[in-house]
């Protein structure tokens, strides 16, 4: 509206303007044509005065003449006078035209084009006239109209756009958000994977400290038997740098050597560390299998050794050997065997001379003795023979647990044993009027490569005692039987069996159950830890089994593939 | 006069061992068995008599013996040529077998272990050596 006041308000503005411009165009002109005609009446006027001279002047001829001449001036006078009114009137007519077809339109489309500008292209012009310029006011509607279709298209487009804008910016900020999320995770990930390394490095320094601070000398080795790694205990041990002994060979930095003597070098290849590259088993090595590195001073430190193979997956990347020097724990496996070999010969001198006087005195050396001093000797005599048993079991065991005892198997008949142990318990047995039933599941049952000395000691345990538990005039019965590859003996008595609340102690050092006790005082409880130390020793197993307490029947397995020799200083018989 | 006794083999046993009681009961049971003994208490000592000339039937030997150890009283009298021949029982408490095979590598004629031996089969293993019955 207020667009439309301002139009017709500078409108009539310019109209005013224009009208008196051009009325006083008009009005000079009209002077101007005034003058023209009066200038051209003043000669027609001349012309009159100078036909009428003529005429009075009576040049007739001349006069016709002339005559004509002035009509013909009059003529032209009047027609040029004419054109020129005309040709001014249709300049004034014309200026007119320019104004109103031209100039007004013009001024018109200004306004409006500074009234579109000025309205943001919000304005419709309304066309005034039907001329040239109304065209030009279509076209501007037009443009405008175009413009504000382009711009309504722009705008929606811009909705449009801005929906999907939104879209974007929501997918953006969901991805943002995700970004975020991955952020806070991949944050995460990162603190945990420092956690990680920290506690890696922790791991490591712990290892480190582990290794460094254990008293176990530790090296590996690559499959070659090359130095891969040697912890700090194995440097002392060794006198030997890291530096010097990592990428250098196991035999260069510390031959192994074998024997009481420490004198036989063991190749590379027989090496337990070696054999665990090889054979991806480990291998541990014992006091008494004498193993002792040689070392850069020259010396032979004794080792106990123990190896492992490292797997990379399914890949031997190498071993790791653990060992220990043992030169203290030698020295005292030495002095322990001294003592044993010194406290058997020392308990044994005086139990000597007892044994030989009171053989004497039961032999009458010494003169007859009377039915009191005999008896005594006699108990004297027994107590002396119980504590030589009692001495040489106790050496024994000694000797089994320190690993001393040589293993010498030779085939052994079971039947035989069985026979000789009965025979060397016949005074026992007889003395209860008891009766040994020995059954055998097979007529050839196999002989087996073991150690005869243990087998004896074995039986004649379980034997004796059965005899001893075993009411007079009982019957011990001893059974054979082949289970696969184990020889399965049983050593049964109808005696006092085995109180339940004894039944797990009954294999343990120095252990007798109650009712051993009070039926035969005299028992070292040493007999069926033998047995148990001997056959587990040897691979098998023994258990018994005691039926509500009444009697027992004792079990042992020996492998029928028999027993390994081994080395030992000394025979299980004392 | 020692050379004179040098050459002579004596019926007799020579018995060294440190241990006064084994000593006397080997005295009193062999006496009782009509076997003379001689008896050396250290392992110098037995080696001082048996290089003076001393020829002893048999010798029965301590190992842990004061002075010189019962091997290495057998090492010297196997190796002097005069007395290597004397028969050599070692009669000892030392049950080890290392201690056995030991004594009987370097020559003994048995190993025993006095504390698992009756002392009657010993008057008879002696007898046997003795020649007597």
């Amino acid at each position: 509206m207020d667009n439309k006041i301002e139009q017709k308000k500078s409108g009539k503005t310019g109209h005013g303007l224009v009208f008196f411009y051009f009325l006083g165009t008009f009005i000079f002109l009209f002077i101007i044509s005034g003058f023209i005609f009066y200038q051209y009446s003043t000669q027609i006027g001349i012309i009159i005065k100078v036909e009428q001279a003529a005429a009075a002047s009576g040049a007739i001829g001349s006069h016709s003449h002339l005559s004509a001449f002035i009509s013909q001036a009059k003529v032209f006078a009047i027609i040029g006078e004419a054109l020129v009114f005309l040709f001014f009137l249709l300049i004034s007519l014309s200026f007119l035209a320019v104004y109103k077809y031209f100039l007004q339109p013009l001024k018109r489309l200004r306004g409006n084009v500074d009234k579109l500008l000025s309205s943001n292209f919000e304005y419709k012009i309304e066309p005034v006239s039907k001329n040239a310029f109304n065209y030009l006011d279509d076209f501007l509607n037009k443009v405008i109209e175009k413009f504000q279709q382009g711009k309504r298209a722009v705008e929606e487009s811009n909705v449009q756009r801005g929906k999907e804008l939104d879209k974007v910016i929501g997918k953006l900020w969901k991805e943002n958000l995700d970004m975020q999320e991955k952020e806070v995770v991949l944050a995460k990930l990162l603190k945990e994977s420092k956690i990680l390394e920290e506690n890696l490095k922790e791991e490591k320094d712990f290892v480190n400290a582990i290794l460094a601070c254990m008293d176990e000398g530790l090296f590996t080795v690559d499959p070659n038997g090359n130095i891969t790694y040697i912890n700090p205990s194995a440097e002392k041990i060794l006198e030997v740098s890291s530096a010097e002994a990592v990428g250098k060979n196991l035999e260069e930095i510390a031959p192994l050597y074998l024997g009481v003597e420490c004198n036989n070098r063991l190749p590379l290849a027989d090496r337990p560390i070696m054999k665990s590259c090889k054979s991806r088993k480990s291998f541990a090595t014992t006091l008494s299998d004498d193993y002792c590195f040689l070392i850069k001073s020259g010396k032979k430190i004794a080792v106990i050794l123990a190896s492992s193979p490292l797997l990379r997956g399914d890949k031997v990347i190498g071993a790791v050997a653990t060992f220990r020097n043992v030169n203290t724990e030698k020295r005292l496996d030495e002095a322990k065997n001294s003592f044993i070999s010194i406290a058997s010969h020392q308990m044994r001198t005086p139990l000597t001379s007892m044994r030989w006087f009171s053989e004497m005195l039961i032999s009458k050396d010494a003169g007859a003795l009377n039915k009191e001093q005999g008896q005594y000797v006699e108990q004297v005599y027994q107590g002396i023979l119980r504590m030589t048993s009692l001495l040489d079991l106790l050496l024994q065991i000694a000797r089994i647990e320190a690993g001393r005892v040589k293993v010498e198997p030779t085939q052994v008949d079971f039947k035989k044993i069985i026979k000789d142990v009965q025979a060397s318990l016949k005074p026992l047995i007889s003395k209860k009027n008891q009766k040994v039933k020995v059954i055998f599941n097979s007529a050839d049952f196999p002989s087996v490569a073991m150690d005869k000395e243990m087998v004896w000691q074995v039986f004649q345990n379980l034997l004796s005692n059965a005899s001893r538990y075993a009411p007079v005039s009982g019957t011990i019965t001893v059974t054979a039987e082949l289970k696969d590859d184990m020889a399965e003996f049983s050593v049964a008595d109808k005696g006092i069996g085995i109180p339940k609340d004894a039944q797990d102690r009954i294999f343990n050092k120095f252990y007798r159950a109650g009712n051993a006790i009070k039926h035969v005082p005299e028992g070292s409880g040493l007999g069926l830890y033998l047995v148990k130390s001997l056959v587990e020793g040897w691979g098998g197993k023994v258990w018994f089994k005691s039926p509500k307490s009444k009697g027992a029947i004792f079990y042992f397995t020996v492998p029928v593939c028999g027993m390994t020799p081994k080395e030992g200083e000394v025979g299980l018989k004392v | 006069m020692p050379k004179e006794i040098k050459s002579k083999k004596i019926d007799e046993v020579f018995i060294v061992e440190d241990d006064a009681a084994i000593d006397k009961a080997y005295s009193v049971k062999f006496a009782h068995e009509g076997i003379n003994v001689k008896i050396a208490e250290d392992g110098e000592e037995a080696l001082e008599i048996l290089n003076k000339g001393y020829f002893p039937s048999l010798i029965l030997l301590d190992l842990m013996l004061p002075k010189k150890s019962g091997f290495e009283v057998l090492e010297e009298i196997k190796q002097n040529p005069k007395l290597k021949d004397i028969p050599v029982l070692i009669l000892t408490n030392l049950a080890q077998e290392v201690d056995a095979s030991r004594g009987l590598t370097l020559g003994a004629k048995e190993y025993l272990v006095k504390a698992d031996l009756r002392i009657e089969d010993l008057v008879k293993k002696v007898k046997k050596y003795l020649g007597k019955k």
